[in-house]
């Protein structure tokens, strides 16, 4: 089973320098706003999948004056350590065990995460963007040929909305139409199986939370084949100035009990059912790569009324590692299963101290 | 202010050879002090050798490889065979693939490859001077030597289709396992494409 046993920032956001040892089990990390509580948990998803949950450019997250960030942690006994540095000329120097990795794929194989934040609900009632970077976050976990098929997807299909809206004549538009069609395929067919084997994960986590019936299904953003979609909307696609076929116009459709989640939820239930697609997440991580994903929950117990803050931690994967923020332990309960500690965040410069 | 430093000329020195690619501050001090100090750097053999490059290298009308004269010697040769075309993006992808030997037709850059991102279309690559060589030297087999990129499968496919009109055979370069390394080490979209480019092998 993997552990985070030890994170270490340098010149990450508000930090200058900070190194926490970690255990197995609930660490809680408790603090008042603006201590930099969700920036520790920003450094442990940045340090094992190479990407904040916060921000699109890394950039952001150096600390202010400084020209670069460090990471490192020792991760299922492995040393992890990640380096950015924008202005350099290797802008993201990656290390297992002291080795400089030449590619990601070694790298980003070594750990996954289950990112919680409170803002989740916008998976249910916000723009479908949302939900496909969710089924992203599954997906580029899961699979290295989804980060091949998701990332030559996603630049042909900005090249050729350029040429489209550019007025550029038609040969070069359907340039990238190939491209399009061989990765939109594969990407749209990951994705179909990838929800379904979440489905059943995520209505078993919402059963247990609230004994209601949750069911997603995925509904592609092409209704045949990417040749002959694209082949079909090619005219009006020129009008429009835009790709209008493929997985960029993919949905994933939430249902629950019969009723779609996203215009007829209550506030309570779509907090319920996102809650339900990250467990469902976790459980289908810790089934497909035999050891749990690290969770790592930011500030959700405040949006939560007490039997879905309980239902939450009783639902988290038995042995899971989970780092979790908020400012005050009032009103959670601790689940007897497993072991809990503390971690007291004060002020930027005091030592994280155990209780 | 530091109370010393080096010699004006010598500032001017460093901060031209700093301008240099994949050269920095202390690179360019140690370059600044053997050119001064060596008995072997022949400073004004440098320069020339650098005014005189600059001055009378040109490209290529034709493949638009460096030449001293308005067409390389390359295309210059007769006995080349003028059959088979290899399209490159950049001038300087022509010697790897010269050097493997395997080749014995004419070469065309193309200066990059379309990526509209980056501001590059057709204009700006030598697309009308390649549909003018074909008009002029008829070859009977265009070899795209394209990368692998989202830029480069773009590319080729927009060559693919304005040279389609022509009835010329197009090749792509194979992709596949690479020489030395086993099925085991490959991923799946490269051995996909190594299935799928797979040759006879039958005796």
């Amino acid at each position: 089973m993997n552990i985070l046993t030890r994170l270490t920032l340098q010149h990450f956001r508000s930090f200058s320098s900070k190194s926490l040892e970690l255990h197995p089990g609930l660490n809680f990390i408790i603090g008042p706003n603006a201590q930099g509580k969700t920036s520790l948990l920003e450094a442990a998803c940045v340090l094992l999948r190479l990407k904040s949950p916060l921000t699109h450019t890394l950039t952001e997250a150096i600390r202010f004056g400084e020209e670069a960030f460090f990471l490192a942690g020792s991760y299922g006994g492995k040393e992890l350590s990640m380096r950015f540095s924008p202005g350099e000329k290797v802008k993201r120097l990656l290390q297992i065990d002291d080795v400089t990795q030449q590619e990601t794929t070694d790298y980003l194989s070594t750990g996954c995460i289950v990112w919680f934040g409170s803002d989740d609900r916008e998976i249910i009632n916000g723009p479908g963007e949302r939900r496909r970077r969710f089924l992203d976050s599954a997906g580029l976990q899961l699979s290295n040929d989804y980060r091949k098929h998701l990332k030559f997807y996603e630049k042909a299909l900005r090249s050729r909305n350029l040429v489209l809206r550019k007025q550029r004549p038609r040969r070069e538009v359907e340039a990238y139409n190939s491209i399009l069609i061989e990765n939109g395929d594969a990407l749209m067919n990951l994705r179909a199986h990838l929800c379904k084997a979440l489905a059943p994960q995520a209505a078993q986590a919402c059963h247990s939370i609230s004994q209601e019936k949750l069911m997603l299904h995925y509904q592609p953003g092409a209704s045949m084949t990417m040749r002959e979609a694209l082949e079909n909307s090619l005219a009006k696609e020129i009008e429009l100035g835009m790709t209008l076929v493929g997985p960029h116009r993919d949905e994933l459709l939430i249902r629950l009990n019969d009723i779609p989640t996203a215009t007829f939820g209550s506030e309570g239930q779509r907090r319920t059912v996102a809650l339900s697609l990250k467990l469902g997440l976790a459980n289908l991580l810790h089934q497909e790569k035999l050891t749990p994903p690290l969770l790592l929950l930011d500030d959700v117990f405040g949006e939560l009324d007490p039997e879905r803050r309980s239902a939450l931690l009783a639902g988290l994967p038995l042995e899971a590692q989970a780092l979790l923020t908020t400012t005050d332990m009032e009103g959670i309960e601790l689940p007897q299963t497993t072991t809990t500690h503390f971690f007291a965040l004060k002020d930027e410069i005091s030592e994280l101290s155990l209780f | 202010m530091p109370l010393l430093d080096y010699p004006e000329s010598f500032c001017e020195l460093t901060r031209q050879l700093r301008r240099l690619p994949s050269i920095g501050p202390r690179g360019a001090e140690r370059i600044a002090l053997w050119m001064l100090r060596s008995p072997h750097a022949h400073p004004k053999a440098l320069a020339e050798a650098i005014h005189n490059a600059t001055q009378h290298c040109q490209s290529c009308e034709q493949c638009g490889f460096f030449s001293e004269q308005k067409i390389c010697s390359l295309c210059a040769d007769e006995t080349r065979s003028g059959k088979e075309f290899c399209i490159v993006e950049r001038v300087t992808d022509i010697l790897p693939l010269e050097r493997t030997g395997a080749f014995h037709g004419r070469y065309h850059a193309l200066g990059g490859k379309l990526s509209p991102l980056d501001g590059i279309g057709p204009e700006q690559l030598r697309i009308t001077e390649l549909m003018d060589r074909l008009h002029v030297e008829r070859p009977s087999e265009i070899i795209l030597a394209l990368s692998g990129d989202v830029e480069g499968e773009a590319t080729a496919h927009y060559l693919a289709e304005m040279i389609a009109p022509w009835s010329i055979k197009i090749t792509r370069l194979a992709q596949g396992l690479s020489a030395g390394s086993g099925v085991e080490q490959a991923d799946a979209v490269t051995l996909q494409r190594a299935l799928m480019n797979r040759g006879d092998y039958s005796l």
